[in-house]
């Protein structure tokens, strides 16, 4: 798409904007009734530990909802709130005071078509609303729109600890049952606006949700990130740092201080790095000269035939299935839920694009979770697992925090590719998939009506925000053994 | 300090397992309140801070803000009271008149939360509970202060640092709390006990939990008095930050004298030998190193002349004296923290009936002769218990910073809706910097340097 097409993206947009206006139906005296208010507040308290260092998790967190609907069939809710938050990790700084920052959880109407407007046809939901499609997971998962696609980062956790499992969108969302219900088509679309990078370029997606008795429910679905661009010279920057040889798939970035003669006598591309154990298996320097060249030429000559760049744009995919076995056994001892065991599947990227994206199984994270029955015990106490086999670090840095915007998974600014070459991985092993297993353990209990506890305590992808609300780019949770617990008091009506 | 963790995850557990669940609870709702107040004053006569630094003496300068908020609550079955304060202030950022930046002449805007939390009524009557849980984010104040005093929650203990005012200029002496208060009457409210546990979220090390306990006796309805001890950061979720091994926060157990800024030769004996044991600390052991952890302990007092002499003229309240005092730490340290009467602020206040002309006419006074300056940057900066950064430029025996603090507070409701207040003081006012931290030190710091603040307020 280029910029000419870009051009005419917006107009088309409005004109279908008011299409949909004009052809809405008016009524002159649409009745309101408005929902009761409803507020409530949570403090939170908890440790983020680690081998060398204890940090502190503590927050407070307040909302207030006002909800209405008009003529039973435009539903409009709202939700302010804000937030009492220390920056992390704590510094000897002012950066290190208490900080208060507003929010908004959702701002959304939600219009629903047909008759029976109780029993509609299809809504269409717009504004800024929480996707939660999975509603089973109470931390790992939901892919399909908080995951980056190139890279393929994953996350949970955000400005709230927990209970988070969710995508804040911006955009709309078609919803429409079918079969009674058993069937759900859901179609999207959203502006990207998190980390996610290129911002505010819009991916549309679609989800199907089955659901054919209460024993199973199985959902699948894709979305089709950045697909429109406003400016689509930011979705594939030609720059040195992004740019590989069509004819090698490999990185120019890396390359340019290569130099044999630093190294042992072996000629190999990641000598420059004097991995002296590493002996076989390594191309040579003719790829790495090559990729150099081919650069040069497209700088110097203009001739760029061979060289490409990297793009965010791509689709990811996602299934998952959810198995209630607590159903089948029907006993007064389980509450709904219990012995439910669901799972996710997502493939970060479908397309591969060289040396970095090469093998899918590298962007596939699986979750699974399980309900564990406690008696009435807790209302719910999950355990949740991830495996996320990948190279390359959990990391949103390059896309995210000054490094040009670059859709590259590399973890350090100046870093070089090549040192997740596979010889590289293949010798260092440990280091590289200390990171592949997350876990999640999740408990609440309504104590009385107005008054809830939460408890998590994980290994996950939350990433806490400095003193300046900017978070991690990658998880502060690096390996298994480091991990974190929150406890929530929330209370409300 | 994992054991501490895994019990109190262990409490939480066990109370969420017996608390009853009542299954029909009934929600009362209370009606919205909002309201707004717009403050004018001037800082009359004051020596500046902006952050850690001097900006000198200031005179007649401007002070103003403008604060919202709304108040949604509601009661559970008459048991459960939930309180939300949402608001928000036009403010502007303290900087010295020749400091002509954007970002101190714009105004700023800054919302908040006043207050978010929860009231558990236990007892057969709600109304008349035996006991009362209130938990989340609140208010505690448990004196007639007006604006200095209130010293168990909201001082520091080492160092004993004094906080008057904050982010609303007046009306403001309470400790917001966070945390949970478990408030006990007993023989018929002729003995009230408050049991508590807050997090530490103003002062370091934060997060840590202190625990406190107050009793209040109030044996005539012309009397009352309470006494209270704190014990803060007993709980710490990092031990490391309390008591910081670090030449800055480090004393020679044998001259007792702070090792920072000790010199090795060419100064006093005393100076070689602190020098000498830091350099030989790990083959000597003679280096101890100074602590955030101690007891705040309070006493205070209230007597209602009015009704004591039973002037039917004047309302209850509006003729009482009241008092407060404090050790802000119990326990001596070397150099810093050996007299106790240097950590004993002393407050007094006397409500004057004014006969109708106003609601309250209030004096206070306060006194606390201490060597070094009520001074948070070393505290907020550095992260140690010390007062200052450099010992020796204080004299621990010279205590130049004994002064007086004092308050002038009125207050008067015009009509429903809208009432007027005014204070005049020398007090421990921080003002705030544009990026929100607040300053070191007050902009009052002697006695002759004082502010005064109108306040408009109204609401419904």
């Amino acid at each position: 798409m280029n910029n000419t097409k870009n051009g005419g993206i917006l107009p088309l947009m409005a004109l279908a904007a008011m299409t949909l206006l004009a052809f809405a139906p008016q009524r002159t005296q649409a009745e309101l009734v408005m929902e009761p208010k409803h507020i409530g507040a949570y403090v939170d308290f908890g440790q983020a530990l680690t081998d060398d260092d204890k940090q502190a998790l503590n927050r407070t967190g307040v909302y207030l909802t006002v909800a209405g609907t008009h003529d039973e069939r435009l539903m409009v809710t709202a939700t302010l709130g804000g937030l009492f938050w220390y920056g992390f990790p704590e510094l000897p700084s002012s950066s290190r005071l208490i900080k208060f920052g507003p929010g908004v959880g959702q701002a959304q109407a939600i219009y629903s078509f047909g008759e029976d407007p109780s029993n509609p046809t299809a809504k269409l939901q717009f504004g800024l609303f929480p996707v939660k499609y999975n509603s089973d997971a109470t931390n790992l998962g939901e892919y399909l729109y908080r995951s980056g696609t190139y890279p393929g980062y994953v996350w949970n956790g955000g400005w709230s600890y927990i209970n988070s499992a969710s995508h804040l969108l911006q955009g709309a969302r078609l919803t429409i049952p079918t079969f009674g219900g058993k069937v759900t088509h859901d179609i999207t679309l959203h502006m990207e606006r998190d980390v996610a990078q290129p911002l505010h370029d819009f991916s549309p997606g679609y989800m199907i949700t089955a659901k054919p008795n209460g024993f199973v429910e199985v959902g699948a679905g894709f979305v089709w990130s950045n697909a429109i661009s406003f400016k689509p010279s930011r979705l594939a920057p030609k720059k040195l740092n992004n740019a590989y040889s069509k004819s090698t798939g490999l990185p120019v970035n890396g390359l340019t201080d290569f130099q044999i003669s630093a190294c042992s006598s072996t000629d190999t591309l990641i000598n420059r790095n004097c991995y002296q154990d590493i002996k076989a298996g390594m191309p040579d320097t003719a790829a790495a000269r090559a990729t150099l060249n081919a650069w040069n030429d497209c700088q110097n000559n203009g001739n760029c035939s061979d060289i490409d760049y990297y793009t965010f744009r791509g689709i990811k995919t996602m299934a998952r299935v959810s198995l209630d076995f607590g159903s089948l056994l029907a006993s007064p001892m389980l509450r709904p839920g219990d012995l439910k065991v669901y799972s996710e599947v997502a493939l970060l990227g479908v397309e591969n694009q060289p040396f970095y994206y090469e093998d899918p199984l590298e962007r596939l994270p699986v979750m699974v979770g399980l309900n564990v029955p406690t008696l009435g015990l807790l209302d719910r106490l999950a355990v949740e697992f991830e495996y996320r086999k990948s190279r390359f670090k959990n990391t949103f840095l390059y896309p995210y925090d000054n490094q040009g915007g670059l859709p590259v998974p590399l973890a350090v600014g100046g870093e070089s590719p090549y040192g997740y070459a596979d010889q590289v991985v293949e010798a260092n092993e440990d280091m590289f998939t200390r990171d592949d297993v997350k876990w999640s353990v999740y408990a609440t209990r309504k104590v009385t009506k107005g008054i809830t506890l939460t408890a998590q305590v994980a290994s996950d992808n939350f990433r806490p925000a400095n003193g300046e609300a900017k978070p991690s780019s990658q998880p502060f949770a690096k390996g298994p053994g480091e991990w974190y617990y929150v406890v929530r008091a929330g209370f409300g009506f | 300090m994992k054991k501490n963790a895994h019990a109190m995850l262990g409490i939480c557990a066990g109370l969420a397992l017996t608390a009853a669940v009542s299954a029909d609870a009934e929600l009362v709702r209370n009606p919205t309140q909002v309201g707004a107040n717009v403050d004018v004053g001037q800082i009359v006569k004051g020596d500046l801070y902006v952050g850690t630094s001097p900006q000198g003496e200031i005179e007649n300068e401007i002070i103003t803000r403008t604060g919202v908020y709304l108040t949604e609550s509601g009661v559970y079955d008459d048991r459960l009271t939930i309180k939300l304060t949402i608001g928000g202030l036009f403010w502007f950022a303290s900087a010295a008149p020749s400091n002509t930046d954007f970002q101190n002449r714009r105004v700023q805007f800054g919302p908040g939360v006043g207050q978010a939390q929860a009231v558990y009524a236990f007892g057969e009557d709600p109304k008349k509970p035996t006991s009362t849980l209130q938990f989340g984010l609140f208010s505690h104040k448990y004196s007639d202060a007006v604006n200095l005093g209130e010293y168990m929650y909201r001082t520091g203990t080492y160092p004993g640092l004094l906080y008057s005012g904050g982010w609303s200029y007046m009306n403001a002496s309470g400790y917001l709390a966070q945390g949970v208060r478990w408030t006990m009457p007993t023989m018929g409210g002729l003995l009230t006990h408050d049991v508590t546990a807050y997090m530490e979220r103003g002062l370091q090390p934060l997060h840590d939990i202190t625990p406190g306990y107050m009793i209040t006796v109030k044996p005539t309805p012309f009397f009352n008095a309470s006494a209270g001890v704190v014990w803060s950061h007993a709980i710490s979720l990092n031990s490391k930050r309390l008591s910081p091994k670090a030449e800055a926060n480090a004393y020679s157990k044998r001259t007792n004298r702070p090792v920072k800024d000790a010199v090795a030769s060419g100064g006093s004996v005393e100076d070689s030998i602190t020098a000498y044991d830091w350099a030989n600390k790990d083959s000597l052991g003679n280096i101890g190193y100074y602590t955030f952890k101690g007891f705040k302990v309070m006493g205070r007092a209230a007597l209602d002349i009015g009704q004591l002499a039973g002037m039917e003229s004047v309302k209850p309240g509006q003729f009482k004296v009241y008092t407060e005092v404090a050790l802000l730490g119990v326990e001596d340290q070397p150099y810093y923290y050996e007299d106790k009467t240097a950590r004993m602020p002393v407050m007094f206040g006397l409500n004057v009936p004014t006969f109708g002309l106003f609601d309250r006419l209030t004096f206070e006074g306060e006194y606390l002769a201490s060597a070094f300056p009520n001074d948070n940057a070393n505290v907020l900066q550095n992260q140690y218990p010390t007062p200052v950064s450099t010992p020796y430029a204080f004299d621990p025996d010279d205590k130049q910073f004994d002064d007086w603090k004092w308050t002038v507070y009125l207050s008067r409701k015009i009509v429903n809706g809208v009432t007027v207040y005014a204070q005049a003081a020398s007090d421990h006012l921080r003002h705030f910097d544009n990026a929100a931290v607040p300053a070191a030190r007050s902009a009052t710091p002697t006695s002759k340097d004082w502010y005064y603040v109108l306040r408009l307020d109204f609401g419904i």
